[in-house]
């Protein structure tokens, strides 16, 4: 029978112990934000699973790294179970459960038994799950969300809900609610060469200059989307979740030189489906445009974030914001993107990323 | 209006507020809610951030708008019982609001412009993206965090 382990805490000894067990580490590092962020997996097989979305980040082996995740799971290493899953009657799929201190972030899947943890001082973190085979959709598409989010959050970043694409060097955040166009707009710009730097979470730094920060080349897309771009999305496999009737996948592989790594922020943008079908921008008052942003952007990983709203506040103040009416001819929307950002920045070259 | 000698205070932490261009946006991080306030709503939400009985409140707004006094009243008392039921706002009585910070009638502007009345909106959908992350914090016990229920509260 599986030894449980449920002192409240993963360590490193646990994950040594994963690791004797699969025998090998395997060691990537990535570029996150600035930071060095290394990740060590106990073994193939939740590496094979987790590490694709992230692809786009990879570096050579850096000399000092700022923050080291070590990730596991029972099934293929020791076969110790550090917590146990919920029952489906006391807790909904996905849910998080979240305990925040100024040392240590723990949170737990319950539904899954996923556990997530970040030491702050000691600039460590730890995933387990019980079976790397039954990693859910959404952590394939966006792996380690939670953890990164913590520690972006100590490094001055807010990781929100939203689209960014980029041409001449020049960044458009897109915010506002679900089904309004987000997604469309985005990957008819990626599709149409323009840069991308993700089509559902986004890091964001203020200041004078604010910066969009890509962290993901992976997308869960509406079949809609899906069959437009056929071409751009590599399917997981298994490919479909088909419960909520999407597509999960990597983007990267169609498009390495678009997947843009941080790009300045001159201007954001509401979408909006429109009737017509062409697309275009126009002004929107700044505080539509905040309000737009906290409906969808906000994203609870942090849970209460009580200086999120001013984060985002002082973006809308420093940056123009526009409604973009999204229509029906999907060729129309990286044409007047390219047009904004160059009209906004000033730059004459919107055809490069 | 009726003579009511409480104060108002912001209910923060709770709640977290932006002025953008004369327009108040408020968040209630524990319910998922934010709200809009405009009009003459903004010169309330900056009186009751300073700590103000309603009858200040009132004649700072009075001051600063040209209109109907008992309408301009009306109104201000009409968004405030709002937002106490919204609970953006919380009730103090008079003599514990800070005395430094009081609104003094004499340092309001005269009136400026046509009274506009105060409108506060209400929006849900941030619900959509709690429900894409629910994300739910719990508090500290030994072991393991176990979800708050309402009868640990």
């Amino acid at each position: 029978m599986s030894r449980v382990e449920t002192d409240g805490s993963l360590s490193a000894a646990a994950f040594e112990s994963a690791a004797a067990a699969a025998v090998q580490i395997f060691e990537d590092d990535y570029a996150v934000c600035g930071t060095v962020v290394r990740l060590r997996f106990a073994g193939p097989v939740l590496r094979r699973i987790l590490a694709p979305a992230l692809a786009h980040l990879a570096i050579p082996p850096a000399p000092r790294v700022d923050l080291t995740v070590s990730l596991w799971d029972a099934q293929s290493t020791d076969g110790r179970q550090h917590f146990l899953r919920e029952s489906r009657d006391r807790v909904k799929e996905g849910e998080i459960w979240l305990q925040k201190s100024p040392e240590r972030i723990v949170a737990k899947r319950p539904s899954e038994a996923i556990a997530y943890q970040l030491d702050v001082k000691e600039r460590e973190a730890f995933y387990w799950l019980p079976d790397a085979t039954a990693v859910p959709f959404d952590e394939r598409v966006a792996p380690l969300r939670h953890i990164l989010s913590w520690w972006l959050r100590e490094h001055g970043w807010l990781v929100v809900h939203s689209a960014a694409v980029a041409a001449g060097g020049a960044g458009l955040l897109f915010g506002g609610s679900n089904n309004a166009g987000k997604s469309t707009t985005a990957l008819s710009c990626l599709h149409a060469g323009l840069g991308f730097g993700g089509d559902n979470y986004i890091a964001l730094r203020g200041g004078e200059q604010p910066l969009a920060s890509s962290l993901f080349a992976s997308a869960s897309l509406r079949t809609l989307h899906a069959n437009a771009y056929p071409e751009l999305l590599a399917p997981f496999d298994p490919c479909s979740d088909a419960q909520a009737g999407k597509v999960s996948g990597y983007l990267h592989a169609a498009k390495p030189a678009s997947m843009i790594v941080e790009v300045p922020i001159v201007a954001i943008a509401v979408p909006m489906i429109a009737e017509g079908r062409s697309s275009s921008f126009r002004a929107l008052p700044k505080s539509k445009a905040l309000l737009a942003f906290i409906s969808n952007a906000i994203t609870p990983l942090l849970g209460k974030d009580p200086d999120a709203l001013a984060f985002l506040a002082d973006l809308v103040r420093r940056t123009p914001s526009f409604q973009l009416e999204v229509g029906l001819d999907f060729p129309s929307i990286p044409a007047a993107v390219r047009s904004l950002l160059a009209q906004v920045s000033g730059s004459q070259d919107s055809t490069s990323p | 209006m009726t003579s009511n000698p409480d104060g108002y205070r912001m209910n923060t932490p709770r709640i977290t507020h932006e002025n953008l261009d004369g327009e108040v946006i408020l968040l209630d991080f524990e319910v998922g809610t934010y709200f809009s306030l405009s009009g003459s709503g903004a010169a309330v939400w900056e009186a009751v951030g300073e700590g103000a009985t309603l009858e200040q409140i009132v004649s700072r707004v009075s001051l600063a708008y040209a209109g109907d006094a008992s309408a301009i009243a009306k109104s201000v008392e009409a968004l405030l019982d709002q937002m106490e039921a919204e609970s953006l706002v919380l009730r103090a009585p008079a003599a514990e609001l800070p005395p430094a910070t009081k609104v003094e009638l004499s340092e309001a502007s005269q009136a400026q412009s046509a009274f506009e009345t105060p409108k506060l909106e209400k929006h849900t959908d941030m619900q959509d993206l709690l429900l894409l992350d629910p994300i739910h914090e719990v508090e500290e016990s030994s072991g393991w965090p176990n979800r708050k229920t309402e009868s640990d509260s």
